[in-house]
């Protein structure tokens, strides 16, 4: 039973994760207010609320009125803390300096509530309506939601009561707070002359990123009137059409432009492949894992009960009432353990929520939601797989056992001989080598993993006796006990099997994943630090023609062009996956120490300093098959507009529109000095982006006419003299153009951030491995039950009580070092595969393997701890009790 | 027979033994001395206290008043009022001290064998040799031969019949050159043919070797191998199958 609500908790656990990371993808991904068509006034001219009014008593009733601007916003503490003390204002304070600038977005409420779905547009007309209406219910939910909150909470209240507000869930876990006000700053302080207002946020994924959505009531309040702060523009929620379009301008006194807003190529921030991969993979081991708890649970429950039902069958019960019977158990079992363990998941999914959801946040810019599933259709489902499941696997032992009419029938085990251990050893192996070969996907990928831990487990099955057997071999006899433990666990290594292979599996995959980010983590440090080559690093949203520098200071831009892939390699491949991008390399002395490359052609870096041709990433070059030598057919070149466009929310006012990148089509003499090879003249690695990029040399891009739509926001800055490169740090003229990083600064954030990506994964694995290592030692236990006899004789001869405690763990720790021996070779291949075949079809990256010593040792040491720790509870209360009358054992 | 340590007397005095469950003493003032070298056996009603007698004698259970002296050892109660220093000892060293007693003192044939399946036929019979460090390889063959199991040496347990491993259990209970050996019921699960030859053979290697045996039967034939039949019952030792003579020492 306790199987059962193991296996069921970590599956449920992990499923949960994994739903409420879709969910968050899902949510991430859905429309926003500004995905239909946006109205503001030309240049020089407002709109005011008569507009508005004229404009929607003219027909135009899809119009809502909004306002917009910029204020910094810090976290608020909760309201039970409301009078606060000395230590509380001087956190307030802190929370004031950390203030982070968000746009103040007010919308008319009224106008939302009373949209006309049905006058919606568009060559999808059902669905747009559908989307539109998801929109507005979700804004209409918000509000409501939120109104009735703080209903209940205004009246303990003492300051300036919370205004209703929304936010995106991504920006909602970036503040990481409920409660939200305005500093007053010298900006503020223009408009909010009086108490600063407080917010109280909901989440709604209609709101756009880094908005604080209001009504517009509650956005026009105190000093702030229309007079002061104009309205921005009218949203429409679907796009407008022509016909509208005409009629508002004739129906509005003043000049208008409409933006058609696309939601196609919104930044949404979606999860990265690796990590859904990484979490699936998470779950699928925890199935198997699970999967063989639950069959050594049912092999022992039998073991247990043989003797009584071979008594059953002795007397005459046929054996089919007996295999009905113990069905009938199990399922009884499955209806006790399975809400157990299904409410023990939900609770360990709720209690990590927070952790992942921050994680998501920070690190992939996506949202993690507490996942919506139903809870009877998962408990149904959950009942129904486990005892069918059960089922399955119950019916072989169960028939088994429920036809024996002796012990000598059942305890019959199959002993092997070396020489078919060793054959059956070089075909399983051979059977892996060969399979290797057919992996073309990341699926065949997958599917090799689990071949595998399959042949691996059947390796251990047979080789964990063999070698047990030769321990006790080579053990010295004059230490009886000792040679007793030793003996005896080979002995039982025959009857843990099952719970041996599921600590296996778990074991191996901890060392294959630990030895995989360990080499991941030293490829990525090593690359990083070889490939920063400046002394600092800028990152600004300011243009690359108004950046200003210091004196003596010299600047590296990073431009990057947006390109489509052409060619017949690339007939298979998906359409998403032509996109590549075109970056710039300096070619000076630094640039050319600093790169880090796979593979090359001879005088490669010659070449490419000529403009002769190009390296690739290994995301390129594995994702198309393209090798060394071939030449590239590059399409619809433009630039990407990353440095002023990429304002998530898109700020109306001042023009720059939420519609995502923007490709301006020119031809390629606009972008680069001299028309460019892209012959491949070599791979490197790029590790951690998921794009596929080619370099040309800097000083091929045309920077004269491209400087500012190419550049990427990145500058690597470095001094003629190195002496003031010690003073970079203090550029008060940097600074303010955006963030300076220093080299180890930008190391340590990008090791940081790396060490960050796998927590979770790193959680659920050792969640896995705590899991098997229970299960593991609860059969143990069960087991040495039935080995009870054997230590009262031990006891008997004169092994004092603690030499038979000690015997013991020593047995389950040896039985653990046995496994431990097997699974470090398997966990070192499955990090070989992980890197050259699941990382290299999935994310078309590879590294070299490292085996650090270290990493293994851990990872054996933290399962025989959790081993020890289990197995140390019941031992400490055992008492190997001596009697002269003793069973035989089964 | 280098390294024997020989039994000068197994006494026991006054020993009563009453259990929570049962308001009646199982054993009752029970006194019992043996002299070097001889064999006793006891046969009696099943629950009348012969299991009982031997876990007491060979300490795995603590009598309720009286005493057992084997040589250097003594057995007492837990708390015995009369015998303070004994109290004060620790329970782990008095518990360390009846395992060191077992180790040296004594060898024991269990009814159900309670061989180590894990071990072959040597491995289990060197054991409590090994065990109390007297370990010695030629002595083993020679014991092993007189039990007619040397040709089961390399074997497992498991492929032995009931009477090669009871002999194979006597063999252990007396390599490591015990002062005192119990058997209880050592031929309950063996046919009448095997029975006969198991006991001869234990009954003949305990007076060659001069070792006191103790041995608990239901065996009339078994019984009367031994130097001093005795009848148990009502908690007290009788040297007649009538149970009108109660044992007395006679030095």
């Amino acid at each position: 039973m306790f199987a059962i609500i193991l296996a069921n908790a970590g599956l449920i656990t992990v499923l949960l994760i994994n739903e409420g990371a879709s969910q968050g993808e899902l949510v991430n991904g859905q429309s926003s207010l500004f995905s239909g068509s946006v109205v503001t006034a030309s240049e020089g001219y407002t709109l005011t609320k008569a507009h508005y009014a004229k404009a929607r008593i003219g027909g135009a009733t899809q119009l809502i009125a909004f306002a917009q601007k910029e204020y910094p916003f810090y976290c608020e503490q909760s309201d039970d803390n409301i009078n606060r003390t000395d230590t509380n204002r001087a956190d307030a304070d802190r929370a004031k300096a950390s203030a982070r600038s968000l746009i103040l977005l007010g919308i008319d409420t009224q106008a939302l509530y009373s949209y006309p779905f049905d006058n919606t547009n568009g060559e999808n007309g059902r669905e747009s309506r559908d989307s539109t209406k998801n929109i507005a219910n979700s804004g209409i939910g918000l509000f409501n939601g939120i109104a009735n909150q703080t209903a209940s909470t205004l009246k303990y209240e003492q300051v300036a009561p919370a205004i209703t507000a929304g936010v995106h869930p991504l920006t909602m876990a970036k503040l990481a707070c409920n409660n939200v006000s305005i500093a007053k700053t010298d900006i503020a302080a223009t408009t909010l002359n009086h108490a600063t207002p407080r917010f109280r946020l909901g989440t709604s994924t209609a709101v756009p990123k880094d908005n604080i959505l209001v009504s517009i009531a509650d956005f026009y309040r105190q000093d702030v009137t229309t007079e002061t702060l104009p309205l921005s523009g009218f949203i429409s929620l679907t796009p407008l059409s022509k016909e509208q379009i005409k009629d508002l301008k004739s129906i509005i006194p003043v000049p208008i432009n409409v933006q058609q807003l696309s939601n196609s190529q919104q930044d949404t921030g979606s999860l990265p492949d690796s990590f859904k991969l990484n979490l699936w993979a998470m779950g699928a081991l925890m199935a198997v894992v699970a999967l063989f708890i639950v069959l050594n649970a049912l092999n022992l429950m039998y073991r247990t009960r043989l003797p009584n039902i071979i008594r059953l069958r002795q007397l005459g019960i046929a054996s089919r009432y007996l295999t009905i019977g113990l069905l009938i158990e199990l399922f009884l079992y499955c209806l006790v353990s399975v809400p157990i363990g299904c409410a023990l998941g939900f609770y360990a999914a709720s209690m990590l929520s927070p952790i992942i959801s921050g994680t998501f946040s920070s690190l992939f810019d996506a949202v993690f939601v507490t996942p919506n599933v139903s809870l009877l259709s998962t408990l149904s489902l959950s009942v129904c797989i486990t005892f069918l499941a059960l089922g399955i696997f119950a019916l072989l032992p169960a028939k088994q056992l429920s036809g024996a009419l002796s012990i000598n029938n059942v305890k019959a085990a199959p002993a092997f001989t070396k020489r078919f251990v060793i054959c059956t050893t070089l075909a399983g192996l051979s059977l892996l080598l060969v399979a290797q070969w057919f992996v073309s996907s990341t699926l065949h990928a997958l599917l090799f993993v689990a071949l595998l831990l399959l042949v691996s487990c059947t390796l251990v099955i047979l080789w964990l006796p063999l070698l047990a057997n030769w321990v006790v071999s080579i053990t010295p006899t004059h230490k009886p006990v000792l040679h007793f433990i030793i003996a005896s666990t080979a002995q039982l290594s025959s009857r843990t099997k099952l719970a041996v292979c599921a600590f296996f599996i778990a074991l191996t995959a901890n060392i294959g994943m630990n030895v995989m980010t360990d080499s991941f983590r030293s490829a990525t440090e090593s690359w990083l630090t070889q490939r920063l080559y400046a002394p600092a690093y800028l990152y600004t949203d300011v243009p690359l023609s108004e950046i200003v520098l210091p004196e003596g200071a010299v600047a590296t831009p990073l431009l990057r062009l947006q390109g489509k892939l052409a060619g017949n390699k690339l007939e298979s491949s998906k359409a998403n996956a032509f996109a590549v991008s075109i970056s710039s390399y300096p070619t000076h002395n630094e640039g050319k120490l600093a790169f880090v490359v796979d593979s090359e052609v001879q005088n490669a870096w010659t070449k490419f300093e000529k403009g002769k041709g190009v390296y690739i990433n290994q995301q390129l070059a594995f994702a198309h098959d393209i090798e060394i030598g071939d030449t590239l057919t590059i399409n619809s070149i433009a630039a990407e507009n990353v440095a002023s466009g990429n304002v998530a929310s898109g700020n109306i006012a001042s023009g720059n529109v939420a519609s995502g990148n923007t490709y301006s089509k020119m031809t390629n003499n606009h972008y680069f000095s001299s028309t460019p090879s892209f012959n491949v003249l070599g791979i490197y690695p790029d590790y951690g982006s998921m794009r596929s990029q080619i370099l040309l040399p800097l000083s091929q891009f045309n920077r004269a006419t491209i400087g500012d739509e190419a550049f990427s926001g990145v500058l690597a800055i470095s001094y003629n003299n190195k002496e003031m490169s010690a003073y970079l740090s203090n550029t008060d003229i940097l600074d303010a153009q955006g963030n300076l990083f220093t080299r180890d600064e930008l190391l340590k954030l990008s090791m940081d951030t790396f060490d960050k990506t796998f927590i979770l994964t790193d959680g659920l694995n050792i969640t896995t491995l705590l899991v098997a290592g229970i299960a593991f030692a609860v059969s143990l236990s069960i087991l040495s039950l039935s080995n009870a006899s054997s230590l009262s004789v031990l006891r008997a001869l004169g092994v004092s009580k603690t030499r038979v405690k000690l015997s013991l763990l020593g047995q389950y720790i040896f039985l653990c070092i046995l496994t431990a021996l097997l699974a470090v070779p398997f966990g070192i291949y499955l990090a070989y595969v992980f890197i050259f075949q699941v990382n290299r079809l999935a994310f078309n990256w590879v590294y070299p393997l490292s085996i650090d010593a270290g990493v293994i040792i851990t990872s054996v040491a933290v399962s025989l701890g959790i081993i020890c720790l289990v197995i140390a509870l019941p031992l400490g209360r055992m008492k190997p009790k001596v009697d002269l009358r003793q069973d035989t054992p089964l | 027979m280098h390294g024997r340590r020989i039994l000068h007397m197994l006494k026991i005095e006054k020993l009563s033994k009453t259990y929570d469950t049962v308001s009646t003493p199982i054993l009752s003032a029970l006194d019992l001395v043996v002299e070097s070298g001889q064999s006793v056996s006891i046969q009696g009603a099943s629950g009348c206290g012969k299991s009982t007698l031997l876990s007491l004698i060979a300490g795995f259970d603590s009598p309720t008043s009286g005493s057992i002296a084997i040589n250097d050892y003594c057995l007492r109660p837990v708390k015995d009022p009369a015998h303070e220093i004994d109290n004060n000892k620790s329970a782990s060293l008095q518990s360390k001290y009846v395992d060191e007693f077992r180790k040296n003192e004594l060898g024991i044939v269990f009814q159900s064998y309670n061989l180590f399946d894990c071990f072959n036929a040597w491995d289990n019979i060197a054991f409590t040799a090994r065990l109390k460090g007297n370990y010695n390889k030629h002595y083993q063959t020679e014991l092993m031969q007189q039990l007619n199991i040397l040709q089961l040496a390399k074997k497992p347990i498991s492929q032995l019949s009931g009477g090669e491993q009871q002999r194979c259990a006597i063999a252990r209970a007396l390599v490591h050159k015990p002062s005192l050996v119990l058997a209880d019921e050592p031929t309950g699960n063996l046919d009448e043919a095997t029975s006969q030859a198991v006991s001869d053979i234990l009954f003949d290697v305990c007076r060659k070797m001069n070792t006191t045996l103790l041995v608990v039967t239901h065996s009339a034939d078994v019984a009367l191998k031994a130097d001093n039949p005795l009848w148990l019952h009502a908690g007290k030792l009788f040297t007649d199958k009538a149970l009108t003579t109660p044992w007395s020492h006679s030095p």
